[in-house]
């Protein structure tokens, strides 16, 4: 197909030449009003291509704010044409690897007269998680015969975020760093038994679960305390997302699933685990029950789940600086090479 | 949008199509003389039904346009009485006609390619004779045409023939083939630049002109062979008599092996007390002298030009200038008074040839009164009384070395002179004999140890240094004073800029009794010097091969040649038709036009009442079933068919009972 798409063109200039031969030839208003034609074509297509490039407008959205990895969600496709001449030969692209549409949307040809708009309604699915661009990225306006085409970015990008699958693809991981714990006499371990808030406390950091707010101490002295187990949290697991500067949308999707994984791993257990992010700073959530994993699950993730943007490149030295102060067992996931590290 | 703003919409983006078939129609009517038609009322009658139908489609009744357009034409049949109308009514209800039937969805696909078709192969059969509008016309149906063939829809395409077909109103077409003026104005105008740019770079490096380039050159040093440039180094203007002229820089005295050398002084204006006396015992008037000789005031500026020396005509009699820098160059300019000399006018050589060497002054007042007679001039504003005196006594002998010419060379220069008695006659042989020889450009000498044996007995071609070099050499072998001169010979009957490949090299002659005369031994045609032939016996009789009047270049011309606008043609409006009867009552007369405006105007008003009245009557009379098909569809119309679904079902399911079922209201 490609190579069909040099045929109008060559199909142009031959015909170019050949009025620029004849004319030189040949007089009369035939002659001179077919090369005319041939050589103002050019400019004229160019103006409007450019004319609408301006007066399209698109507009696409999803009908939730959170789309679910691989599920069909609504989304609505608005063109409308500004301009006081039709538009036709628009035509849209996207990333095949990312968006999949119910209805094909792509490879057709749009025309509105002007003053119309048209909405295109279907149903989006996402292949991967985490915080990008989704639907449609590009759009291409040709001519009647295909000689000229613009092709330029949509100018609303329709921002998503997919959120992960929860998956045991980190459990293997973990369990081996829990079997390692154990044998150091560790009481962390996939399968051991619940374990109980013990009577120490500690004053109140954001992310701690409410459950394990200490209320009859709070009734006492207004202030908010957290019960903490009856191990110390020295032995707390805390896992750190070191996130990657040049992350893609496939490293990002993987890291999401892993984390969540990790998350769920602990909330099912109702283990604690503290995991550690970056988003304009070093932030911390703890997660030991499903209540806690369901305030992490999602809301937690779109802060750091997002792809595009610039990514803080002292990010990784932060988290680093902050594990060093952290007792207990530290592991690292490091996003750019998709492994847990301890 | 509502379905019928869309259909009324894409009606309007169609126009220019259906406008453009009416237009080939009728070029095409009138061109096979087919009927008796006048061009404005059958556009606008045409473009008027066009509209009408347009709005017609607000009241629904697309389907009855012809009606109404037999309607329209009867009322105006009726209202005009003439032959001539009910003709053009008739054409422009067939190309109606024509139109409704091609808007037909079935036919249309094929039914416009072939129209169009058509009318490209009859045009193209008869092309000669088509006019702008007409192929502009076919131009935009093809368009459609081909756009409905490429795509489902036209109309949404439709701005860019519309655009183009505007565009092309405005561009003269013409019966001869395009002479890409405007292409080739541009390409020399970039080519100006270029060329523009290569002379301020090259300027403003080597200052002088380079060797391997034809420029004027201080130096005497020999070049080798050189390149033909056309770079502009001066300007040279004045309103007098335009014809080739010496424009000298300096004189040389010697020769070597690598050129001449040893700058000759400038010996101010004794030249002038020399030529007035040779005037004076000649017996030239003030008359006779305007045959051979003009004053002339002139303006020179330097341009791509660096010299320390003021380039001036070989007669100058004053140069003014507001300062006179040391180096001069670009923007250096200054005004001249000189005096143009037709040496080859048959007076001059006459005097030259019968003068018999005694040169003869005389008193300083004499002269004066001589110069204010026959030039008009204040001679002791030129040459002073101390200058007149000097004058005299010109040392001559430093023009008479011929030390550098070889034994060969002496020889050559006695044989060729032989026979001869005056120093004219001995420079005019030299002169003569020199013109065997081959001009070069390219000729390289530089490499001989005597460079003019070498171009006179050995290579036999060179350029002009080599020319003039060897005959001021023969000269002063014969005892003719001579000085090799070097600037520009300059033909001011083409342009006022002086141009580096008119740079020149020349040898001038001492004429007893006359002075310095410039001989031209170069043989190129550009360097040929030919009389202005004017002189006592060829008085009134005017230029005899001369070529000294004043010509501009022709205009290139843009474009097709011969005409920018559109030759005129058989107009559309005006000419009237080809051997048939016009409408009695002239349509081409101002109040029959207006009558018809009127005509149409009401005609449309009547036309309008007379479609609302149809309607309502139509509708009272239709059955109760055909009134529910009826207003199911103006809703559908109106709100769309999914809506008139869901709001209407009720209705929607009786009206589908009826219609396709065949139910009658009363079952239902």
């Amino acid at each position: 197909m490609k190579r069909l798409s040099f045929i109008p063109r060559i199909v142009y200039l031959l015909l170019l030449i050949g009025s620029g031969v004849l004319v030189s030839n040949v007089g009369g208003a035939f002659t001179y009003i077919v090369f005319y034609t041939l050589v103002l074509y050019t400019p004229v297509t160019l103006l409007w291509l450019f004319y609408e490039r301006f007066a399209l407008r698109i507009f696409q959205d999803v009908d939730v704010r959170l789309l679910y990895k691989n599920r069909p969600e609504p989304y609505t496709l608005s063109l409308s044409n500004a301009g006081i001449l039709p538009i036709a030969g628009v035509s849209f692209a996207k990333d095949d690897e990312i968006t999949k549409f119910k209805e094909d949307l792509m490879g057709v040809e749009y025309s509105l007269l002007p003053g119309e708009s048209i909405n295109y309604s279907t149903e989006i699915s996402c292949r991967y998680a985490g915080g990008y661009i989704a639907g449609i990225t590009r759009i291409t306006i040709s001519d009647c015969f295909g000689i000229f085409k613009m092709s330029y970015n949509t100018p609303s990008p329709m921002r998503v975020y997919v959120l992960p699958a929860i998956t045991d693809i980190a459990n293997e991981d973990i369990n081996k760093i829990l079997d390692n714990n154990l044998s150091k006499n560790n009481l962390y371990k996939l399968d051991s038994e619940e374990i109980t808030l013990g009577n120490d406390i500690r004053p109140y950091r954001a992310g701690d679960s409410i459950s394990h707010v200490h209320w009859k101490n709070y009734a006492r002295t207004g202030k908010l305390y957290t019960r903490l187990y009856d191990k110390q949290e020295s032995d707390m697991v805390n896992l750190f997302v070191v996130p990657d500067v040049n992350a893609t949308i496939e490293g990002k999707d993987y890291m999401l699933d892993y984390v969540v994984s990790v998350a769920n791993c602990f909330a099912r257990i109702k283990k604690p685990v503290r995991i550690f992010y970056y988003s304009a700073g070093v932030r911390d959530i703890m997660i030991d029950g499903y209540d806690t994993f369901r305030k992490f699950y999602p809301d937690r993730l779109k802060e750091f789940g997002s792809v595009g943007g610039d990514v803080d490149p002292s990010a990784e030295k932060k988290l680093i600086e902050a594990s060093l102060k952290i007792d207990g067992t530290v592991l690292y996931y490091y996003e750019n090479e998709k492994a847990l590290k301890v | 949008m509502s379905e019928k703003v869309k259909r009324l919409i894409e009606y309007i983006i169609s126009f220019p199509m259906m406008i453009a078939f009416v237009l080939v129609s009728f070029a095409t009517i009138k061109y096979m003389d087919w009927f008796l038609v006048d061009g404005v009322l059958m556009i606008s009658y045409s473009a008027l039904f066009l509209v009408l139908s347009a709005v017609l489609l607000f009241i629904d009744l697309e389907k009855l346009d012809i009606v109404l357009y037999l309607i329209m034409s009867a009322v105006i049949c009726v209202i005009a009485r003439d032959m001539g109308v009910f003709k053009m009514v008739a054409a422009s209800f067939a190309i109606a006609l024509v139109i409704y039937i091609l808007r037909n969805e079935k036919i249309k696909k094929y039914g416009w390619p072939f129209i169009t078709l058509l009318g490209f192969a009859f045009w193209i059969f008869n092309y000669r004779d088509a006019e702008k509008y007409t192929v502009i016309s076919l131009v935009v149906m093809l368009f459609y045409v081909l756009i409905s063939f490429v795509k489902k829809e036209n109309v949404y395409y439709a701005a860019v023939p519309v655009v183009l077909a505007i565009s092309l109103l405005a561009l003269p077409t013409s019966d001869d083939p395009y002479e890409w003026g405007i292409v080739k104005k541009a390409v020399e105008g970039v080519q100006k630049v270029c060329a523009r740019v290569v002379d301020e770079v090259s300027y403003a490096f080597s200052g002088i002109a380079s060797k391997s380039y034809t420029g004027y050159s201080e130096e005497g040093g020999l070049s080798g062979g050189l390149i033909s440039n056309e770079r502009e180094e001066m300007s040279f203007s004045h309103d007098g008599l335009r014809t080739k002229v010496y424009l000298k820089g300096r004189s040389f005295l010697e020769f070597d092996a690598e050129g001449a050398k040893d700058v000759d002084e400038d010996d101010g204006n004794k030249w002038f007390a020399t030529y007035m006396n040779a005037l004076y015992h000649s017996g030239i008037s003030n008359s006779d002298v305007y045959n051979f000789s003009r004053l002339v005031e002139c303006d020179a500026r330097y341009k791509y030009l660096k010299t320390t020396d003021i380039i001036k005509p070989i007669c100058t009699l004053k140069v003014y200038a507001d300062s006179v820098p040391e180096k001069k160059k670009r923007g250096f300019d200054y005004k001249l008074k000189y005096i143009i000399i037709d040496y080859k006018s048959p007076d001059v050589v006459e005097s030259l040839l019968t003068f018999d060497g005694n040169q003869m002054y005389e008193d300083y007042d004499t002269i004066c009164d001589y110069a204010k007679d026959i030039y008009y001039l204040d001679f002791t504003k030129i040459v002073s009384r101390e200058e007149y005196e000097a004058s005299k006594d010109i040392d001559l002998s430093r023009y008479l070395d011929s030390s550098f010419a070889s034994e060969r060379v002496k020889e050559l220069a006695k044989e060729v002179t032989k026979g001869c008695d005056t120093p004219y006659a001995k420079a005019s042989a030299i002169n003569q004999f020199l013109h065997q020889y081959t001009y070069d450009l390219g000729a390289d000498l530089t490499e001989s140890n005597n460079y003019i044996d070498s171009f006179l007995f050995e290579d036999q071609k060179g350029y002009c240094v080599h020319f003039a070099s060897a005959m001021v050499e023969m000269l002063r072998v014969v005892g003719v004073p001579s000085r090799y001169s070097v600037g520009y010979l300059h033909d001011e009957r083409g342009t006022d800029m002086v141009k580096s490949n008119e740079a020149h090299a020349w040898p001038e002659a001492y004429i007893e009794g006359f002075g310095w005369v410039p001989f031209e031994p170069t043989p190129s045609s550009e360097y040929g010097m030919v009389s202005w032939g004017f002189g006592k016996r060829d008085q009134g009789d005017g230029p005899a091969g001369s070529t000294s009047q004043d010509y501009h270049k022709n205009d290139q011309g843009d474009g097709p040649t011969g005409s920018i606008s559109q030759k005129p043609h058989a107009n559309d409006q005006g000419d009237g038709p080809r051997g048939t009867n016009k409408p009695s009552d002239n349509s081409s007369d101002k109040s029959g036009k207006l009558r018809y405006l009127f005509a149409f105007a009401a005609s449309i008003a009547f036309a309008v009442l007379l479609v609302i009245a149809i309607k309502k009557v139509r509708y009272a009379l239709m059955s109760p079933e055909n009134k529910l098909i009826y207003d199911v569809r103006v809703l559908e119309d109106k709100i769309g068919e999914e809506a008139v679904k869901k709001e209407y079902s009720d209705l929607y399911a009786t009206y589908l009972r009826v219609r396709f079922r065949g139910d009658k209201l009363s079952d239902s």
